[in-house]
C-alpha cells in the first residue's frame, strides 16, 4: 500500500464526503475575493457581476456555452491521456493543429459541400490533432522520453508554426493576419440566433457519451484503464502497451484538435492566432477535477466556461484582469487538492 | 555556421565583413551567456529539490511568479537587492505549496506541480494587471549595469563573453560549486540525495524526510524565482506575462540533460542560451527564414536532447515517489 491515487475516491459514494470538494473549492473564491478587495474592487458586487455575465441572459448563457464546447472538448481529450498516466500537456498546441486541419478542410472544395463539409472539417481537425500527438507519443513508446515536458514543448511549436502560416502562406489579403474565411457550407449550424452558440455543443456531448462508453464498454477502454492502472501488470498479462499509449494518444490528440476545428467552424469561420486563449492548459485542470470521469469533466468544464464568460463581463464592467478566472481556477485545482487530505486521512500522517 | 553571418551584410568589401562576423559572433556569444542564466538558475534549484526525490513541475510558475515579485519590489523601493529577495520570497512561497501538497498531503508530484505551474501564471498576471493595469508602454525599471573584470575582461574574444557582465551573472556561475559542494560534499547535501535515494533508509538513519524535502523544494524555489528575476530585472528591465516564455519547462529539460549534476546542467544551460542567442542574431540579420522557424530552436532543442540522452539518464531512484512514514 503505497501513496493513493488523487482521483479514485468520489465516484461511488455520495454522502457528506463529496462535498468536501465543493466547500475546499469554495475558498478558492474567498481568496480571490481577498485579492480583489485588496486591489479595492468590492469582491460581493464583482461576482455578482461575473454570475449576471454567465447566466444572466440568454446570450450570457449561450456564451458561456459556447465556451463550454471547448474546454469540455479538451477536458475529455486531457482525461483519457490521464486515464492511461500519459501526461498529455499539449491539448493546447494539438488544438491549434486540429484547427489548421478544419481550416484546410474548409477552404478546399469539399469545404463548399453541404451538410457533408462540417462533418469533413470536424473529421480534419480529429486528424490534425491526432498526427501532432504522434510526435511525443513516438518519443514516449520508441525512446522512453517522459512526454510532459515535450508536450508542454510542442504547444510553443505548434503556435509558432501557426503564427508563421497565418503571416505567410495562409495570410488573408489585409493588414491582419488572419487566414481567408471558410466556405459557409462548412460552418457549423447556429443553434440559437443571435447568438454563437453553434451545433458544436452537440458534438462536445456526444464525446461526452463517446469517451465514456469506449472508456467503460470497450476493450480498448479496458487495456487503456489497464495501462493506467498497472502497466506491468498490463504487460504481463499480454497487453500490446506501446499500442495502447499510442492509441490513447491518438484520441487524446485527436479530442483536441477537434475543440480546435469546431472553434474554426463554429465560432471564428476562420483561423486566428489567438483562437484559443489558453484552453488547453484550463483543460488540464479540468481534467485533474473532473475526476477524468466523463460526468465530472462535464460538470467542470461548464462551470469552468461560466467563470471565463463572466470574467469577462467583469472585465468590461469593472476593469478586473481576466486573469483573475485562470486564478480562481488554479485557486479550485489547489483547494480541491488540499480538500482531498480530508477525504483519506488517516492518523498516521498526523504524526508525519 | 560562420556562414549564416554572411546573410544580411550587403557590402562587397571583405574586410567590413570579417569586422562585422567578430563583432556579431561575439556578441552572439556574450548574450547566449546572458541567455542561459534564468535556465541555469532555475535548473540548479530544481535538481536539488529533485535530488530529494521531488519532481516539481511547476519551474515555470514559480520563475513567472518571481520575475513578477522581483520586478514589483524593484519598481517600489527602486533596489535590485530588494527586488531579488522579494523575487525568491515570491517564488519560495509557491514552492512551499508545492511542498505541502506534495510531501504533506501527498498528492500525485505531477498533479501538484501543474497546479502550482498555473496558480504562478495565473497570479503573476492577476497581479501585474492589478497594480498597473492596461499599459501602453510597459513600467520599467533601472537594471545592473555591467561589471568588468578587470584584466579578465581585456582577454580578445573571451573577455567580452565570459567578463563583462552584471553581477547576476557571476553569482549564477558561483552557484555551481557551491550546489555541487551543498550537495556532494556536506551533511545536508548527503540527507538531501538519501532522501531522494530511499527514503524509508534515510528515515530510520533519523533524517526527517518530510522536512528534508520541504527544505530542498523550498530552495529550489528560491532558485527558479532567481531565475525568473534575471528575466525581469537584467534581460528585459520590464515584466510582461509570457516573459519566460516555457523556459521553466526547458530548465526542466535541462536537469535531465545533465544529469542532476551542476556541472551538466550548466553545460546544458549553455547550449539553450547559444542557440537561442544564435536564433535571434540570425534573425536580426534579416535572413530569409520565417522568425517564427527560428524562434522553434529554443523549444525543439531540448525536445531533440530528450530523445538522444533520455534512456542513459539515470534519475534519483524516489523521484515522483511520495513517501509515507511507517509505510511499506
Amino acid at each position: 500500500m503505497t501513496s493513493l491515487p488523487t482521483h479514485s475516491i468520489l465516484i461511488n459514494k455520495i454522502n457528506l464526503r463529496s462535498m468536501v470538494p465543493f466547500l475546499t473549492g469554495g475558498l478558492a473564491f474567498v481568496v480571490g475575493g481577498i485579492i480583489l478587495s485588496s486591489a479595492g474592487v468590492d469582491p460581493i458586487h464583482a461576482y455578482q457581476i461575473m454570475i449576471k455575465g454567465a447566466f444572466g441572459s440568454v446570450r450570457a448563457l449561450a456564451d458561456t456555452l459556447v465556451k463550454t464546447t471547448s474546454l469540455l472538448i479538451l477536458g475529455l481529450a486531457v482525461a483519457v491521456a490521464f486515464k492511461c498516466k500519459i501526461w498529455n500537456i499539449g491539448a493546447e498546441g494539438q488544438l491549434y493543429f486540429g484547427a489548421l486541419g478544419g481550416l484546410l478542410a474548409g477552404l478546399s472544395f469539399i469545404g463548399a459541400v453541404p451538410i457533408l463539409a462540417p462533418i469533413v472539417v470536424i473529421i480534419a481537425g480529429f486528424a490534425f490533432g491526432s498526427l501532432f500527438s504522434m510526435i511525443p507519443a513516438a518519443l514516449k513508446v520508441k525512446l522512453g522520453v517522459n512526454e510532459v515536458i515535450v508536450t508542454v514543448l510542442l504547444n510553443f511549436v505548434a503556435l509558432l508554426f501557426i503564427s508563421y502560416l497565418l503571416h505567410g502562406p495562409l495570410k488573408a489579403p489585409g493588414f491582419l493576419s488572419y487566414s481567408p474565411n471558410i466556405f459557409p457550407q462548412s460552418e457549423l449550424p447556429i443553434l440559437l440566433s443571435n447568438t454563437r452558440l453553434s451545433a458544436g455543443i452537440l458534438i462536445a456531448a456526444g464525446s461526452a457519451i463517446g469517451v465514456f462508453l469506449l472508456m467503460s464498454k470497450t476493450k480498448i477502454g479496458f487495456e487503456i484503464r489497464s495501462v493506467g492502472a498497472n502497466i506491468k501488470a498490463a504487460r504481463y498479462s499480454g497487453m500490446n502497451v506501446a499500442k495502447s499509449i499510442l492509441i490513447t494518444m491518438g484520441i487524446s490528440g485527436g479530442l483536441a484538435g477537434m475543440a480546435g476545428a469546431i472553434l474554426v467552424s463554429g465560432v471564428q469561420h476562420r483561423l486566428i492566432e489567438g483562437i484559443s486563449p489558453g484552453y488547453g492548459f484550463i483543460a488540464v485542470i479540468v481534467a485533474l477535477l473532473g475526476k477524468q470521469n466523463p460526468v465530472g469533466v462535464t460538470i467542470v468544464a461548464f462551470f469552468f466556461s461560466a467563470l471565463l464568460a463572466g470574467s469577462e463581463v467583469m472585465y468590461r464592467t469593472l476593469g478586473v484582469p481576466v486573469a483573475l478566472a485562470q486564478t480562481l481556477q488554479a485557486l479550485v485545482l489547489v483547494f480541491v487538492l488540499i480538500g482531498e487530505l480530508f477525504l483519506r486521512w488517516h492518523p498516521k500522517w498526523s504524526k508525519g | 555556421m560562420a556562414n549564416c553571418f554572411y546573410v544580411g551584410t550587403r557590402n562587397g568589401v571583405k574586410g567590413e565583413i570579417l569586422v562585422i562576423e567578430e563583432a556579431l559572433i561575439v556578441g552572439v556569444f556574450a548574450s547566449g551567456v546572458r541567455m542561459s542564466i534564468p535556465i541555469l538558475f532555475a535548473a540548479l534549484g530544481e535538481n536539488i529539490a529533485e535530488r530529494s526525490g521531488v519532481l516539481n513541475l511547476g519551474v515555470e510558475g514559480m520563475m513567472l511568479l518571481g520575475a513578477f515579485s522581483g520586478f514589483m519590489g524593484t519598481y517600489l523601493t527602486g533596489n535590485i537587492v530588494v527586488g531579488l529577495l522579494m523575487a525568491m520570497g515570491g517564488a519560495a512561497a509557491l514552492a512551499a505549496l508545492m511542498a505541502f501538497l506534495s510531501v504533506s498531503i501527498r498528492t500525485n508530484q505531477l498533479a501538484a506541480g501543474l497546479a502550482v505551474w498555473l496558480l504562478g501564471v495565473g497570479l503573476a498576471a492577476l497581479l501585474y494587471r492589478l497594480s498597473f493595469g492596461v499599459v501602453t508602454i510597459a513600467p520599467s525599471i533601472h537594471s545592473f549595469n555591467p561589471v568588468e573584470i578587470p584584466f579578465l575582461s581585456q582577454i580578445p574574444f573571451a573577455g567580452p563573453v565570459l567578463f563583462n557582465h552584471d553581477p547576476m551573472i557571476y553569482l549564477a556561475l558561483l552557484m555551481i560549486p557551491v550546489t555541487h559542494i551543498f550537495l556532494f560534499k556536506t551533511n545536508l547535501g548527503l540527507k538531501i540525495r538519501t532522501v531522494g535515494e530511499n527514503p524509508k533508509q534515510a528515515d530510520t538513519l533519523g533524517v526527517n524526510v518530510y522536512r528534508i524535502r520541504y527544505l530542498a523544494i523550498i530552495i529550489g524555489g528560491a532558485f527558479a524565482g532567481l531565475g525568473g528575476a534575471y528575466l525581469s530585472l537584467v534581460i528585459t528591465g520590464s515584466f510582461s506575462e509570457n516573459i519566460t516564455g516555457g523556459q521553466g519547462w526547458i530548465a526542466l529539460a535541462v536537469v535531465i540533460f545533465g544529469r542532476w549534476k551542476p556541472l551538466g546542467i550548466l553545460i546544458g544551460a549553455l547550449i539553450f542560451g547559444m542557440v537561442n542567442a544564435f536564433q535571434l542574431g540570425l534573425q536580426s540579420t534579416g535572413t530569409t527564414i520565417p522568425f517564427q522557424f527560428l524562434l522553434m530552436l529554443p523549444y525543439l532543442l531540448p525536445i531533440a536532447i530528450l530523445a538522444v540522452t533520455y534512456k542513459r539518464s539515470i534519475a534519483p531512484a524516489a523521484l515522483a515517489v511520495p513517501y509515507t512514514r511507517g509505510e511499506r
